[in-house]
């Protein structure tokens, strides 16, 4: 092939590969972003929030398709069924194990994905569950690229939701605590702020992003219980190139991944999943604090 | 017999120096590896005592990696792969022989682990857990998808086993030495043999490796990289180092593995083989020596064991959709055994008692008297060469921490650097160091210029530091913190360590006798065997100097020695820093305890905002106008009279001299 024929080949692809993207990057980033709340505060994650994502998906299954339930009512179930998991992810796995030789709190929250993973598969078996989207399922055309109507919401209620999240963090008086905690947990304890309460509430925020990434993710791919795993780690990888403590930097990464995804589908399917992490590892060589991370000097 | 025997020391290749209780303990589990399996006639146990064995191999080396060097990583799966593909591959391809294919293909994973280690290590925490989260699925994708060489989910087939005396492992008949009940041996049992006794090797040389001046210098790396910079060792080479031996170890057990069965197919190596390793190293007891052993033998057990549980009639029929997802009980007891054994299995099993006597430790050295600071170098030989900066600027952003400072600090002195708060002493002491580059000037000793260095290297040159927050190696004990200061003057090699040489062992021996020495130079060699951090402040000061002087520095830099030392210990502090002096150590000490400082010091400098604001002896800098206006405020601020020299004055916390 001729580096002209390239170009063109990928001019071609690009609009349709920046649509998808952007759609599946913004999904990308909503998880992360919970990565970001729960690692300013306890310098942990939870690695299960892949699962999380893939319980909401498939309780969203459920209510929508087996129960029929109004989309709305889905939500708030799922909303409140993230909730409760978010807590008791947090003091089985993660309060207990905090202060083991860091990695205690890895090896628990994957010991969560592996129950979840396992209890999916007992509950709605190993088939691949369709959802179907709200909006129907007619892709727009514009030019020759065709995008669906629920890429369309996903994009729009991802964004929503994290400029909901930003909000709550820096304007109200909870998510200045919260903030504070994440700044320096001692002193924020000394002023009279319940730093295991804010914990909590740190992984309440996390798993309602993975369950609403899930409900939003389910129509554009198939929800099952293997769905989870790869979807989580990508986000992890947006997380760390953005800068875990930096949500802009986080949600700009999410989008570009996704559309590198997409590009590098185009080219090579079989590529798809290893372009994330390529880029990845390529990124950290170059700047090991990921891109948006100011570099600090050690102080001694 | 008594303890005394159990606790006698050999002299033999290997087991140099090693107690005949651990010599019994090797020689009765060789013994065990050989005799059990020719008792147990069966395939199927066989096959996981193949398991454990190769999955141990690769623990030992995560364990190395993740509990002594300190790095997590989550790529070991992909390790594992390489090692497996690369193996097979040469094999069935090649027809190299599986000997051969098993040794190239744990090489070849080392390549890539250090391959992957080099530029990513200086990433921390989470990002060099992404990384290797990275490599994982990378490794995992490539086998899956680059089917023209790995075949993929359809996997490689037919990989040849080890020839056995000639004979394909796997083809061998089973045979019966002793009649139809007696013994059996057949493929299974010989192979068997050969990967649990390679285990074994690999369990002997780690020990080896960790009980000497390599586990110690990567359990320091672990605990204070700055520090073992600034002792000399190369701590980024060290990681690498580290990363590259797990590798080779996770690549070792990933070959046995294909040749165990003939069998590889790409679906084996999902991310969740390298959080299977991490897991059998975290269970079994991280930095614990059997630990990895230990967790390999049950967590290969237990979910076999999960698997067979719905065989049994007494499991209700209700309950057996479940059993067949066992993992949901693996997750579950994942969980359980974090958190009701933090330090692991190995960790639980050390608290039984009567365990800890079996493998007595090295009793400390005797103590000989020391009157003096015996210098390997010697104060004649020397280069008698001064530290000189010269013009020094060091800017972070905007700020300027130091503005065109210099210094020259003249061989065999005291020099003392004063200065309020945010003066810039620590800042010039770090630029001195190499812990930073200097953002303009020079720093030289002599005629070699220090400023591109890195700390490793300045100490090399025999310039090294204590640290104002204090840098020990904190689980260490006293010993064998000064034991790492001499870490440039030992020269064993890898390869001595790994099969415990005599030179080596005796070379150990010798620094171990020279850090007492020194430890009672200093007046702690009663605390040689306590633990670093349960030390009070002042004698972790005292030992941070110790493990300095190991180092038989040209200069020593004290950066504030006198912090956190009660009152009643000053002078025994400014004593020992004399007596350094006397033994030719040329010191500069940062302070904000002035009796101290002014008592002890040949010379003193003050800065102040960055800048030089007065040198000279301490009298006249006592008495110098501008270094009693930063201290003070000026005269008319307050109408405070101005110190005068010898005048008894208290000094509170942040150097204001209070009367």
């Amino acid at each position: 092939m001729d580096p002209a024929e390239i170009v063109s080949t990928f001019l071609r692809i690009l609009p349709q590969a920046i649509v998808s993207g952007v759609a599946l990057g913004s999904v990308y980033a909503l998880i992360a972003q919970g990565y970001y709340v729960t690692f300013t505060t306890t310098e942990t994650v939870n690695f299960a929030q892949g699962e999380f994502l893939m319980v909401g998906a498939l309780t969203s299954y459920t209510l929508l398709v087996l129960s029929g339930l109004n989309f709305l009512v889905a939500l708030v179930v799922v909303v409140v069924l993230m909730a409760v998991m978010g807590v008791v992810v947090e003091r089985v796995a993660i309060r207990p194990l905090r202060q083991l030789l860091s990695v205690g709190w890895i090896l628990s929250t994957v010991g969560v994905s592996v129950i979840l993973r396992q209890f999916a598969e007992i509950y709605w078996g190993r088939e691949q569950r369709r959802v179907p989207s709200i909006f129907g399922d007619t892709p727009i055309f514009i030019g020759g690229t065709g995008i669906f109507p629920q890429e369309v919401f996903v994009i729009v209620a991802s964004l929503l939701t994290m400029a909901a999240l930003l909000f709550f963090l820096k304007r109200s008086t909870f998510g200045k605590a919260l903030q504070a905690v994440a700044f320096n947990p001692a002193a924020a304890g000394l002023m009279g702020i319940n730093v295991r309460q804010m914990v909590v509430v740190a992984y309440i925020i996390s798993s309602i992003l993975a369950g609403i990434a899930g409900m939003l993710v389910a129509p554009i791919i198939f929800a099952h219980a293997e769905m989870g795993a790869l979807l989580g780690l990508k986000a992890f990888a947006a997380a760390i190139i953005g800068g875990i403590e930096n949500p802009i930097g986080i949600l700009l990464v999410g989008i570009g991944l996704g559309i590198a995804e997409f590009v590098a589908a185009a080219i090579n399917a079989s590529f798809r999943d290893a372009a994330t992490f390529l880029i990845l590892i390529l990124l950290l060589a170059w700047r090991p604090q990921g891109l948006f991370q100011r570099v600090t000097a050690e102080k001694v | 017999m008594t303890s005394s025997f159990w606790a006698r020391r050999l002299s033999a290749p290997i087991f140099h120096h090693v107690s005949v209780a651990g010599v019994a303990l090797t020689a009765a589990s060789l013994v065990a590896l050989l005799v059990v399996p020719l008792l147990l006639d069966n395939a199927y146990y066989m096959r996981i005592a193949q398991q454990i064995a190769f999955y141990t191999i690769a623990a030992i080396g995560l364990n190395i990696l993740v509990g002594y060097q300190g790095q997590v990583s989550l790529g070991h799966g992909g390790l594992f792969a390489v090692g497996a593909y690369t193996s097979a591959l040469l094999a069935t391809r090649f027809e190299v022989p599986v000997w051969v294919c098993i040794v190239v293909g744990a090489a070849f994973a080392g390549l890539i682990g250090a391959l992957v280690a080099l530029p990513t290590l200086r990433a921390k925490g989470p990002y060099l857990a992404m990384v290797t989260i990275a490599f994982s699925v990378i490794v995992y994708v490539v086998a899956q998808n680059w089917t023209d060489l790995t075949r993929g989910p359809e996997g490689i087939k037919n990989i040849p086993g080890i020839s056995w005396f000639g004979t394909e492992i796997r083809q061998l008949r089973t045979y019966r030495p002793f009649g139809d009940d007696g013994l059996t041996f057949g493929g299974s049992v010989a192979y068997f043999w050969i990967v649990g006794v390679a285990a074994l090797l690999v369990q002997l040389f780690a020990g080896n490796l960790l009980a000497g001046r390599w586990g110690r210098t990567i359990n320091a790396v672990r605990q204070s990289e700055i520090a073992s910079e600034t002792i000399g060792v190369s701590v980024y080479r060290w990681k690498v180092g580290a990363f590259a031996l797990s590798a080779v170890l996770a690549g070792l057990s990933g070959a046995f593995f294909a040749h165990q069965d003939g069998y590889i197919v790409s679906d084996t190596f999902t991310f969740n083989k390298s959080v299977e390793l991490l897991v059998f190293v975290i269970l079994g007891g991280a930095r614990s020596l059997f630990g990895p052993l230990i967790g390999a033998t049950v967590l290969v057990i237990l979910p076999e064991y999960l698997k067979t549980l719905a065989s049994y009639e007494w499991v209700p029929v209700a309950l057996k959709p479940i059993i067949e997802h066992y993992l949901l009980f693996y997750g579950a007891l994942l969980i359980l055994f974090l958190i009701t054994m933090p330090d692991g299995m190995a960790g639980a099993l050390k608290r039984l008692p009567g365990l800890a006597r079996l493998l007595p430790p090295v009793p400390p050295p005797a103590l000989r008297p020391v009157a003096a600071l015996a210098r390997a170098r010697g104060s004649n030989g020397m280069t008698r060469a001064e530290l000189v900066a010269d013009d020094v600027k060091m800017y972070f952003g905007g700020l300027k921490a130091v503005d065109g400072v210099s210094l020259t600090i003249d061989p065999g002195r005291i020099h003392g650097l004063i200065g309020p708060n945010g003066s810039g002493k620590s800042t010039i002491v770090n630029c001195l160091t190499g812990v930073y580059r200097p953002t303009g000037g020079t720093v030289r000793l002599g005629d070699v210029a220090m400023n591109a260095l890195p700390p490793h290297s300045i100490a090399a040159l025999g310039v090294t530091r204590t640290f104002q927050n204090i840098q020990l190696f904190r689980d260490l004990s006293v010993l064998d913190n000064v034991m790492m200061g001499y870490h440039l003057r030992m020269k064993s090699g890898f390869l001595g360590m790994l099969f415990r040489t005599r030179a080596t062992v005796e070379e150990e021996e010798r620094f171990r006798q020279e850090a007492m020495d020194l430890l009672s130079f200093l007046g702690l060699a009663s605390l040689a065997d306590t633990e670093a951090q349960s030390l009070p402040y002042g004698l972790q000061r005292l030992v941070e100097i110790a493990r300095a002087l190991a180092l038989d520095p040209h200069v020593l830099i004290l950066d504030e020695p006198a912090a956190g030392v009660p009152a009643g210990e000053i002078a025994t502090l400014s004593d020992v820093i004399r007596r350094i002096r006397d033994a030719g150590v040329t010191i500069l000490v940062i302070e904000h305890h002035m009796d101290l400082v002014m008592g002890i010091s040949d010379h003193v400098t003050a800065l102040d905002y960055g800048r030089k604001i007065a040198e000279g002896t301490p009298e006249e800098v006592q008495a110098n106008e501008r270094v009693i206006v930063a201290y003070l405020g000026p005269k008319d601020m307050f109408a405070l009279p101005a110190t005068e020299p010898g005048v008894e004055s208290t000094p509170t916390s942040n150097g204001v001299v209070a009367r």
